[in-house]
């Protein structure tokens, strides 16, 4: 081509590059256009939560056991306070409020960029107001005050595993806060906000999408008063015997209610960093044991509700010592002919063995006449709530177990049940069914939660009590006098109120699998007529004494003298003087 | 007296129009970029207007002198735009790592390298005018060390994008002027090979090197990057190339990530003038001036940065139509270089803009806000015009575009 005509070339090439210019904008303005717009908005517009405060957790009498308290976050800049009296000043001024040593705030401050200088939010509402106005006044150069909240607990370690705490991340971890997170927690709510490069809100408030929820309260059944009560007698308990764990269960048969619930080993939810796993666990509900001796009335009931004994039936106790099949079964206490009231009074496996082969045919009968009756036996144990959860709402409730239908037999199955092996409970499992002898024959579901309010105080919900009726009562009243012969005659002589009746019932249990480890314990009711308590005191591996009438009925004691006096519950027996250690029997 | 007016033939009214109407167009995206943001005293877009006003008696002075007489000025203001380079690089005012600037009384300040950019165009065109066709490596020697070194000097203050537009210049003078093309496509890859050298050696700045490095490796990239090591789990790498793709945006590509959406938000139409809320809330740096292209693509849309874009381009075919039309070799190199010179600078700035080039700080001609820019391109079209304007048959001496009469003739002679 001709020289002369080369500038086309060059316009030429010129003109490809614009056309790959206008390609390029096609793509990004035609293709990519929904997609930058999405960016425009998320580049510009941010969402706030604005956090809802999480509701109380109180007592039934509305004194607060968790509450959320207003507090701030220390932040400090390393940039605005560079010099060195600044840094003096201000650690000294830190350490003047208690926040920590001067030397280690010192150190912090040091510390270059944006950091929180203290671990722990500030709730002390003394040192939050004094350090907001130093902040206005502008005496803390390079230092942000945030605003945040603390979860509290007022009455530190008492009821910890029921009450639970809240993880650092605001969850409810274990207890109440767990089981009732969603209630407790509220609806955060939004803000939205435009921000412009330089991240400063461009209007100050924002548009709120959404404004905060706080979070509901929740009211528990429990009483400060009376848990303080239980919590006092359970520590004596535990100086005493040095037990693996404790649980003490407090309940008022007519509603369920659980009055008090001691827990140990046991923790402090305001510093819950510094315990050991089983601390946290909430023995009456997740800890499952053989109930030994105290599983007897429940038995004995049965037979009595089938008919299968009366009261004054006498029992052949074949003075402790009686074999059936393989097995030997013994008495601690050798009597002769006893009546089912007092096989029950004595505690007597060999007595309570044979009253349990009445209800059932021979290991060598028909295999679906044995199988009619072991399921009519396991059927009034379900009733009696044995086996699956009692549905009082708290976390990690354990079911409990038994041993598989196919495999039971008299000789063993129903013999091991009749002194309360072969099945594993929970102390509340126990309770819930011991609660249906102090209301004529009626089980209901024990309840920890009593309502659930909002910020308003207006009532939500309620928890759902099944109940059921599972015996007349006649039978009840019947096993309320046979337990109250244990309490004035039998094994748990120790444990005689001054001042009230009491019917109860003593147990040592076996570790199934280790015969050197016991679980003693007693569950009462008082008073015998009209039951207003149920008190249970499960005690695991106590050193020292084993025997459920040494360990637990004392304490038992204890906290039936003081709860009833506390609820002005008339007196209706005689005080007496001081009974001296009784001969103990066991199982 | 009379000879001169008689000569004073076409003036192509159609070059200043298009240039004109460019021009306030960009008053009008300097304006929309500082609507209730303006602190100085003089409104940045009532400078631009005035700039626009300074031009104008320029032109009018400038068309009128006759440009064969431009060539003897050729040697005077490439020697002064050398003297001046090197003396910005000496005291030039330390002005956003750059070193390009001159202060002026009034707050207004001076970028000689837009000057500079002319007067090498006007010696490359004196110097190749009478010469052969540059067909021996040696006949490269001269062009390419007339705008070799202003370029160095330009990119040692440093300023890599106005050194860069003066390759295509020069490429453009020089094939203009006769020389093998593919001589000059060998040139390209030993080029391409000193560049990739260059890109390695110390005499780059770190942010120029992090630059080019965004560039290459940008953003969707290491985003995809990133999301892959989420998905596979993999917490720890995925954390690293978030770090490193919040550090690409925050150092280098930050610009041209911001001056994307901008472009990519404003669709079909745009979002009116004023009205482009990426831009308005300080997203976009340097948006009234090296990125004003974005403005425009973000409120007047794929059609308005559309019609921007091939007006510049109908400016350009313009500047090269009269090449086309000149006879006169000193005057067609003129226009060819002018032509290169505005094509290449919008090319890249526009290419910046829309994230097909690496960052480089060049203004967008007659759109961008600065007074540098706007009046070096004017007299870039002033220098257009004038060869448009007089038609000079024919400038004694030998020359390349002759019929080959030069042909074998010594280079470096010069007949008057």
């Amino acid at each position: 081509m001709d020289v002369r005509r080369r500038w086309i070339h060059v316009v030429a090439v010129i003109g490809l590059c614009f056309v790959a210019l206008e390609l390029r904008l096609f793509h990004l303005q035609i293709l990519k256009h929904p997609r930058a717009e999405q960016k425009v908005d998320d580049v510009r517009q941010k969402t706030e939560n604005l956090v809802a405060q999480r509701g109380s957790i109180l007592d039934r009498n509305g004194r607060a056991l968790a509450i959320t308290l207003p507090a701030i976050e220390v932040y400090a800049d390393s940039r605005w306070n560079a010099k060195p009296q600044t840094r003096d000043r201000l650690a000294t001024l830190f350490s003047e409020y208690g926040l920590g040593e001067v030397r280690q705030i010192r150190a912090d401050l040091e510390r270059t960029g944006y950091r929180k200088l203290f671990a722990k939010p500030i709730s002390d509402a003394e040192i939050v107001v004094e350090l907001a106005q130093l902040h206005r006044d502008g005496q803390l150069p390079g230092i942000d005050l945030h605003a945040t909240s603390v979860r509290s607990y007022p009455e530190n370690r008492l009821a910890a595993a029921v009450i639970g705490y809240v993880d650092a991340e605001g969850k409810g971890a274990t207890g109440i806060e767990l089981a009732l997170d969603a209630e407790l927690t509220g609806r955060a709510g939004k803000r939205t906000y435009e921000k412009d490069a330089g991240r400063n809100a461009m209007i100050d408030v924002g548009h709120i999408v959404a404004a905060a929820t706080p979070g509901n309260d929740v009211s528990l059944t429990l009483d400060v008063n009376m848990q303080w009560f239980v919590e006092e007698e359970i520590d004596a308990l535990i100086e005493k015997f040095k037990p693996r764990w404790v649980c003490a269960i407090v309940t008022r048969p007519a509603t369920g209610e659980v009055l008090a619930l001691v827990n140990r080993p046991t923790f402090d939810p305001n510093q819950y960093g510094n315990y050991a796993p089983e601390a946290f666990r909430n023995n009456a509900v997740t800890l499952t044991y053989a109930p030994g001796s105290a599983f007897k009335p429940f038995m004995m009931a049965l037979a009595l509700d089938r008919n299968k004994v009366t009261p004054n039936t006498p029992i052949d106790c074949e003075n402790g010592s009686w074999n059936t099949g393989s097995r030997s079964i013994r008495d601690v206490h050798k009597e002769g002919i006893l009546t089912a009231s007092e096989v029950i009074q004595h505690s007597s496996n060999v007595g309570m063995v044979k009253v349990v082969h009445r209800l059932v045919p021979p290991d060598d009968a028909p295999k679906e006449e044995r199988m009619k009756s072991y399921r009519a036996v396991r059927r009034w144990l379900d009733d009696l709530g044995f086996g699956k959860e009692t549905g009082i709402g708290l976390p990690g409730e354990s079911k409990g177990r038994f041993t598989n239908m196919e495999r039971w037999t008299r000789q063993y199955t129903l013999t091991s049940l009749a002194m309360g092996y072969e099945i594993q409970t929970t102390p509340m499992q126990v309770v819930a069914a011991f609660d249906a002898f102090a209301n004529g024959g009626r089980w209901i579901a024990p309840r920890i939660v009593r309502d659930v309010r909002n910020a308003r105080g207006v009532v939500l919900a309620e928890p759902y009590q099944p109940e059921r009726v599972v015996f007349d009562d006649e039978v009840a009243v019947a096993l309320r006098s046979m337990m109250a012969q244990v309490v004035e005659e039998g094994t748990a002589k120790p444990a005689q109120l001054d001042g009230w009746s009491m019917a109860g019932k003593t147990s040592t249990a076996q570790y199934e699998r280790d015969r050197s480890k016991y679980t003693s314990s007693f569950i009462a009711m008082a008073p015998v007529h009209s039951p207003e308590l149920v008190v249970s005191v499960v005690v695991d591996q106590p050193k020292g004494a084993h025997f459920g009438a040494t360990v637990a009925a004392p304490t038992v004691k204890g906290i039936m003298e003081r709860c009833l006096t506390y609820l002005r519950v008339p007196q209706d027996r005689p005080s007496t003087e001081e009974v001296d250690a009784a001969p103990v029997s066991g199982r | 007296m009379r000879r001169r007016k008689e000569r004073f033939e076409e003036f192509d009214w159609h070059v200043l129009a298009v240039a004109l109407v460019l021009s306030l167009i960009g008053c009008v995206f300097v304006w929309s970029t500082t609507i209730g943001q303006e602190t100085g005293r003089f409104p940045l877009v009532a400078r631009q207007v005035a700039y626009i006003g300074v031009s104008m008696p320029l032109i009018a002075v400038l068309v009128r002198v006759p440009y064969p007489s431009l060539a003897r000025m050729s040697v005077p203001a490439y020697g002064i735009a050398l003297l001046t380079l090197v003396a910005l690089l000496v005291w030039g005012a330390a002005r956003r790592e750059t070193r390009g600037w001159v202060q002026l009384p009034l707050g207004f300040s001076l970028q000689p390298a837009e000057f500079t950019k002319l007067a090498v165009i006007l010696m490359l065109a004196a110097f190749l005018r009478f010469r052969g066709p540059p067909t021996r490596w040696r006949d490269l020697l001269g062009p390419f060390l007339l705008a070799g070194i202003p370029m160095l000097l330009i990119a040692k203050q440093p300023d890599l994008g106005g050194a860069i537009t003066l390759v295509p210049v020069l490429i453009a003078m020089v094939l203009v002027a006769g020389a093998p093309i593919a001589r000059l496509l060998t040139l390209f890859l030993i080029v391409g090979v000193v560049g990739v050298g260059f890109y390695f050696s110390p005499f780059m700045k770190d942010y120029q090197r992090a630059r080019i490095d965004a560039f290459f490796e940008s953003i969707p990239e290491k985003t995809a990057e990133a999301q892959a090591y989420r998905a596979a789990g993999d917490h720890r790498n995925a954390r690293r190339a978030e770090q490193e793709l919040s550090v690409i945006k925050r150092q280098s590509n930050f610009q041209v990530y911001h001056a994307m959406i901008s472009i990519g938000s404003g669709g079909l139409t745009g979002q009116r003038i004023g009205k482009g809320k990426h831009n308005r809330l300080g997203f976009l740096p340097e948006r009234h001036n090296d990125f004003i292209f974005a403005v425009i693509g973000e409120e007047w849309g794929f059609i308005g940065s559309s019609i921007v874009l091939w007006l510049s381009y109908l400016l350009i075919t313009l500047i090269f139509m009269i090449a086309g039309r000149t006879r006169d070799a000193f005057g067609r190199l003129l226009c060819v270089g002018v032509g290169t010179w505005l094509g290449a600078q919008t090319f890249i700035n526009t290419g910046v803009a829309t994230g097909l080039l690496p960052v480089t700080g060049l203004t967008l001609p007659f759109l961008s806000a600065g007074g540098s820019s706007m009046v070096a391109s004017f007299l870039g079209v002033a220098v257009v015009l004038n060869v448009g304007a007089h038609r000079v048959t024919a400038l004694d001496g030998y020359s390349f575009d002759r019929g080959g009469f030069a042909y074998g003739e010594p280079t470096g002679r010069r007949r008057r």
